[in-house]
C-alpha cells in the first residue's frame, strides 16, 4: 500500500496540469481570503455609529410624553456575524436595520445587497463559498484526471498486468489526491485561523475547516471514481463538469422556484391578514369596539365608574392593551409564515440529493452564524427589546399621570435609564439544531463516495480478470 | 480540407455519447433558465398589482364625492371640525385632506428584457405609493415590494443571462480542452499530418463544428426568450444576440488559444477549467471590490437616524416653533405675519414642518447614495473590461434593463416626484386655494423616462471581441501539427 501512494505521489508530482491546478486552487483561495477580510468593514463600522449616535439620542432627547417617545421610537442594527468576512451568507440580503415604534412590528430593512450587489451570487468571491465552489469542482477535475490517468495514456493493461488490486489502487490515488487538496487549501486556511482568532469564531472556524476538507475530500473520491470509470470516454470530464454544474447550479435553482410554486407566501399577503386582524382588536388611537371592553375591565379592576375617576391613566392603559393585542397578532401571523418559510425551505433540501456542494454551503452558512436563522434571532429579540421599551413608557405614563393628559412628561434623565439593545450573540451550541442536517447530510455523502470507490476498485479488478 | 475535418467532428460528435448526453444537459439547463427567468418577470410586472388596483379604487371614491357633492348628495367632513365622532367623508377639495387620499402610483415598468436577465431587480423596490406623507415612510429605502426567500435569493436567480455566462463556457471547455491534445496523445498526429491537416485547420474545425454547437444552443434559447419577453427585432434584442455571439466568440478563441499551446490532455484540461474558474467565479467580482468606493452604504444607515433626531428635535412645541420659522424662510419662502391668516393653519403646520425637514434630509441621504453608486458606475466604465464576465454581465443587465442604474435612476424619479406632490399640496395650502374637481383630474401622475442609455452595452461587447479577435489570432497561426 505504502509503494502504492509512493508512486501515486510520484505521477502526480510529474503532472504539470494537475499542480497547476492544484496551485491554482491555492491561488483562489488566499485571493479571496485576503478580499473578503476587509470588504465589508465600511458597513459594519456605518452599523455601530450609527447604532451609538441612535443610542445617545434617545437618551438625550427632550421632555416629551412616554407615548410620544415610544412613536419616535428608535432604531436597532444587526451584529456583524462571527465569521462574517470569510461567509457573508445570506445576510447581505437581508435587512440591517429595524425601526422599533409603537403599536408596529417593523421588518428590518435596508440589506447592503440593496445598495450595491458587488459580489456574484454564483458563488460570491468570499473564502467560503470559493472553497466549496471553485474548491469543489477543482477537486473533482483533480480527482478525474488522477483517476483516469492509465486509461487516458492507453497504460491500463500494463497496470492490469503488475497485478496491483483495485482497492489498492483506488485507495492510493484517493489519499494522493486527498492530500494534494488539503495542500492546497492549507494556507489560506492557516491564515484565516490566525485571523478569525480563538473563543467562538474559532470553534465555528475550526469546524467550518473541517467540514470544508470533509467536502474536498468527498469531491476528489468522485472525481477519482468517474475518472477510472469514464476515463477513457473522450468527453468523460465533459460529462463530470456538467455532472457538477447540474448539481451545483442549476437544479438547487429548480429546486428553489419549485419551492416557491409549492408554499407561496408574499409579504403583501400576510401584512393583509394582520391588518384585517387589527380591525377587531383594541386601537390606541382610534375606534373600535374593543375599546370599550378595555375600559369596562378598567374600571371594574378599580371599583369606578368613570374614567375620570381612575387613579391611573386610561390612555396609556388603553395603549398598553392594544399594543399586547397586537403583540399576539403579530406573532400568531409571523408564525404561520414562518412555517410556509421552513416548508421552503425543507423543499429547498431536496437539492441536497444532487451532490455534496449545497449541503456543504448551506452547512457554511449556518456554521458562520450567517443564516436566516441569525436573521430570525435578530429580528425576534429586537421585537422582545420593542415589547419591553413601549411597555415600560406606557406603564410610566398610566402610573404617574391622569386620564387625558397628554402634557404630562417623565422627570429629567428618565429616557436614559433605559438600556440599549443588545443584539443576540448565539454561539456555536446555539446553532447546533440547524447545523446536524446539512451535516449528516455531508457525512452521508461521504458514505456515497467511499461506496463509489468500492465500486470503481472492484470494476478495475473485474476488468483485470477478463 | 477544412469542409472534410467539419464532417469529421461532426460525425464523431454524433457518435459521442457523452457529446449528446452534453447537448441534452446544455438544453434542458437553457429551457430551465427560461422558464426561472420569465417566472421572475411575471412576479415583477404584477407585483403592483394590488396597490393600482387600490389606487385606482380611492380614486374612484374621491371622484364619487365630487360628483356627490355637485348633485347635493354627499357632504364632505370639515376636518378642523371633526371630533372623531360619525362618519368621515374626505373632503378632496381641500389640500391637507388631498395630501393624505389623494394617492398616485409610482411604477417602473419591467426592463425590455427582463425575465432574460434578473440582475438587482430582486433586490430594489418595483413601485411606491405617493402621498404627500413623508419621503422615508414611502421609500423603505428602497425595499423590494415581494420578498423572495433568503436562502434562494442569496444563491441567485437561474436566467438566461446566468446560463451564458457561465454554462456555455464550461460546455465549450468541456468540448475544446483537448481540441489537439487528444490526438498528439493518441498516437495519431503523424497520420493527420501525412494528410495535410494542419494545427490552424484542426482547430478552426473543431471552433467552428464544437463552438457552433454551444452557440446554436445559447442563440435558440435567446431566440425563444426573446420571443416570450415579445422583443424579436428590437434593439435590445439585436444587442443581446450580439453581445451572446460575442461572449462566446470570446471563450471559443480563448480555449483554442489552449488547445493551442501544445500542452497535454490534462494540461489543457486543468487550464481550461481554471480559466473558468478564474474568470467567472473569481475575476468579476475581484474586480467590483477594487473598484468600489467608500460610503455606498453609509448615507442610507444614516438617513433613517437622521429622520427620526428630526423628529425627536421638533416633536415638542419649543423645537416646532423654531423649526416652523427656518423652514417658512428656507424652504416656502412665505411670512405668516403677513400672509393672510388662512395660510396658517395651526393644526396642520408642524406635521408640514416636520414633513418637509424630514423630506430634505432622507432625499439628501439618498442623492448623496446615488451619487456614490453613480462613481461606482464610473469606475466600472471605464476599468470593468478587465473581467470580460464583468463588462458582459453588466452589458447585458443594461440592455435587458435590470442594471442598476436604472433602479437609481427610477428612485431619484420618485423622490423628485414626491416632492412635486407635496409641494401641490402646500402651495395650494399657503394661497388658501383648493383643488376642484378639475384641479383633481390635472394631478401630475408619475411619468417613467428611461434613463439614456450610457457607453456600457458598446465598450464591453467591443473590449470582448477585441480580445476573441487577439485571441483567436493567436489561437489560429498557421503551425504544421507536429510542432
Amino acid at each position: 500500500m505504502r509503494a502504492s501512494v509512493r508512486l501515486e505521489r510520484k505521477l502526480i508530482m510529474r503532472d504539470r496540469g494537475t499542480i497547476a491546478t492544484a496551485c491554482l486552487l491555492a491561488a483562489i483561495l488566499l485571493l479571496s481570503l485576503v478580499s473578503g477580510l476587509r470588504a465589508d468593514q465600511a458597513e459594519t463600522t456605518a452599523l455601530r455609529s450609527a447604532a451609538k449616535k441612535v443610542q445617545a439620542e434617545w437618551n438625550a432627547q427632550p421632555p416629551k410624553n412616554p407615548h410620544s417617545a415610544a412613536h419616535y421610537g428608535i432604531l436597532v442594527y444587526r451584529p456583524r456575524a462571527p465569521l462574517q468576512a470569510i461567509e457573508p451568507g445570506v445576510l447581505p440580503y437581508l435587512g440591517a436595520v429595524t425601526f422599533l415604534e409603537a403599536h408596529k412590528r417593523n421588518a428590518p430593512i435596508l440589506s447592503p445587497a440593496s445598495v450595491r450587489d458587488a459580489d456574484s451570487r454564483y458563488g460570491g468571491t468570499r473564502f467560503s463559498p470559493m472553497l466549496q465552489i471553485a474548491g469543489g469542482f477543482l477537486a473533482l477535475v483533480i480527482g478525474f484526471l488522477v483517476g483516469a490517468r492509465e486509461q487516458r495514456r492507453g497504460m491500463s493493461p500494463l497496470l492490469r498486468g503488475t497485478g496491483v488490486r483495485g482497492a489498492k489502487l483506488v485507495a492510493s490515488k484517493t489519499i494522493v489526491t486527498a492530500l494534494l487538496v488539503t495542500l492546497a487549501a492549507t494556507p489560506a486556511l492557516v491564515i484565516a485561523a490566525v485571523t478569525v482568532g480563538g473563543g467562538d469564531a474559532g470553534a465555528r472556524f475550526a469546524a467550518l475547516a473541517a467540514g470544508s476538507l470533509v467536502h474536498l475530500l468527498i469531491l476528489a473520491s468522485l472525481g477519482v471514481a468517474a475518472g477510472l470509470w469514464l476515463g477513457a470516454a473522450r468527453f468523460g470530464l465533459a460529462a463530470v463538469a456538467f455532472t457538477w454544474a447540474l448539481g451545483v447550479m442549476i437544479l438547487p435553482r429548480v429546486v428553489d422556484i419549485s419551492a416557491e410554486r409549492l408554499a407561496p407566501l408574499t409579504d403583501r399577503a400576510v401584512a393583509e391578514k394582520v391588518q384585517a386582524d387589527f380591525k377587531i382588536g383594541p386601537d390606541g388611537h382610534g375606534e373600535s369596539g374593543a375599546n370599550k371592553v378595555v375600559e369596562q375591565q378598567a374600571l371594574a379592576r378599580y371599583g369606578v365608574t368613570r374614567k375620570e375617576d381612575l387613579p391611573v391613566n386610561f390612555d396609556a392603559l388603553l395603549m398598553q392593551a392594544d399594543e399586547e393585542y397586537r403583540g399576539g397578532v403579530y406573532d400568531r401571523r409571523l408564525a404561520e409564515a414562518n412555517a410556509v418559510r421552513e416548508r421552503q425551505d425543507a423543499i429547498r433540501r431536496i437539492a441536497w440529493a444532487f451532490g455534496p456542494t449545497p449541503a456543504m454551503l448551506d452547512l457554511s452558512t449556518r456554521l458562520s452564524g450567517a443564516d436566516a436563522e441569525t436573521q430570525r434571532r435578530f429580528d425576534v429579540d429586537a421585537e422582545t427589546f420593542r415589547r419591553t421599551l413601549v411597555g415600560r413608557l406606557n406603564r410610566h405614563m398610566a402610573e404617574n399621570s391622569k386620564t387625558g393628559d397628554w402634557e404630562w412628561t417623565p422627570e429629567d434623565g428618565y429616557f436614559a435609564s433605559f438600556a440599549a439593545f443588545k443584539p443576540p450573540t448565539p454561539t456555536l451550541a446555539d446553532d447546533a439544531a440547524g447545523i446536524w442536517p446539512s451535516a449528516l447530510v455531508l457525512l452521508g455523502w461521504f458514505g456515497l463516495a467511499g461506496l463509489a470507490l468500492a465500486f470503481a476498485a472492484r470494476r478495475f479488478d473485474r476488468s483485470a480478470r477478463v | 480540407m477544412i469542409g472534410a475535418l467539419i464532417r469529421l467532428d461532426l460525425r464523431l460528435l454524433l457518435l459521442s455519447r457523452a457529446a449528446w448526453l452534453l447537448v441534452f444537459l446544455l438544453s434542458g439547463a437553457a429551457a430551465l433558465a427560461l422558464v426561472s427567468g420569465l417566472d421572475w418577470r411575471e412576479r415583477f410586472v404584477r407585483a403592483a398589482d394590488s396597490d393600482r388596483s387600490e389606487i385606482a379604487k380611492s380614486e374612484t371614491e374621491l371622484r364619487d364625492i365630487y360628483t356627490g357633492m355637485a348633485n347635493g348628495t354627499k357632504q364632505p367632513t370639515d376636518v378642523d371640525k371633526f371630533d372623531g365622532n360619525g362618519e368621515f367623508i374626505p373632503d378632496p377639495r381641500d389640500p391637507y385632506v388631498a395630501g393624505f387620499y389623494h394617492t398616485q402610483l409610482a411604477e417602473l415598468p419591467a426592463g425590455p428584457l427582463l425575465g432574460l436577465a434578473t440582475g438587482s431587480s430582486e433586490l430594489r423596490a418595483t413601485h411606491h405609493r405617493i402621498q404627500s406623507v413623508p419621503l422615508y415612510t414611502l421609500l423603505k429605502i428602497g425595499e423590494p415590494a415581494e420578498r423572495v426567500n433568503p436562502g434562494a435569493l442569496a444563491a441567485g436567480r437561474f436566467d438566461l443571462l446566468a446560463f451564458i455566462m457561465y454554462l456555455c463556457p464550461l460546455a465549450l471547455a468541456a468540448l475544446l480542452f483537448d481540441a489537439t491534445a487528444r490526438e498528439r496523445e493518441g498516437g495519431i498526429t503523424p497520420l493527420l499530418s501525412g494528410l495535410g491537416v494542419d494545427r490552424h485547420r484542426l482547430l478552426l474545425a473543431r471552433g467552428v463544428v464544437r463552438g457552433g454547437l454551444v452557440m446554436m444552443v445559447a442563440l435558440g434559447a435567446s431566440f425563444v426568450g426573446l420571443a416570450l419577453v415579445d422583443a424579436l427585432g428590437s434593439t435590445a434584442g439585436l444587442w443581446w444576440l450580439g453581445s451572446t455571439i460575442a461572449y462566446l466568440l470570446f471563450w471559443i478563441a480563448l480555449l483554442l488559444a489552449v488547445a493551442a499551446s501544445g500542452l497535454s490532455v490534462v494540461g489543457t484540461a486543468a487550464v481550461s477549467v481554471a480559466l473558468w474558474v478564474a474568470l467567472l467565479l473569481l475575476s468579476p467580482g475581484l474586480t467590483e471590490r477594487a473598484l468600489r468606493p467608500s460610503g455606498l452604504f453609509e448615507p442610507r444607515v444614516l438617513a433613517d437616524a437622521d429622520v427620526r433626531r428630526i423628529l425627536r428635535e421638533t416633536g415638542g412645541p419649543s423645537g416646532i416653533e423654531a423649526a416652523t420659522a427656518r423652514v417658512a424662510r428656507d424652504y416656502w419662502r412665505i411670512d405668516f405675519a403677513t400672509a393672510p391668516a388662512c395660510a396658517y393653519r395651526e393644526g396642520v403646520i408642524g406635521e408640514y414642518v416636520q414633513r418637509r425637514l424630514v423630506d430634505e434630509s432622507y432625499a439628501r441621504s439618498m442623492r448623496d447614495g446615488a451619487e456614490r453608486e453613480l462613481l461606482f458606475d464610473q469606475r466600472l466604465d471605464r476599468w470593468g473590461w478587465l473581467s470580460p464576465a464583468l463588462a458582459f454581465r453588466r452589458a447585458m443587465e443594461q440592455v435587458a434593463g435590470s442594471d442598476p442604474a436604472r433602479q437609481r435612476a427610477f428612485e431619484l424619479s420618485v423622490i423628485a416626484y414626491h416632492a412635486r406632490w407635496r409641494d401641490r399640496v402646500t402651495v395650494a395650502m399657503f394661497a388658501c386655494r383648493r383643488f376642484d374637481r378639475a384641479a383633481f383630474e390635472e394631478a401630475p401622475r408619475f411619468v417613467w423616462t428611461e434613463p439614456a442609455g450610457g457607453a456600457t452595452p458598446i465598450v464591453g461587447v467591443g473590449v470582448t471581441l477585441l480580445f476573441a479577435l487577439g485571441l483567436g489570432v493567436a489561437a489560429l497561426k498557421r503551425r504544421p501539427l507536429l510542432q
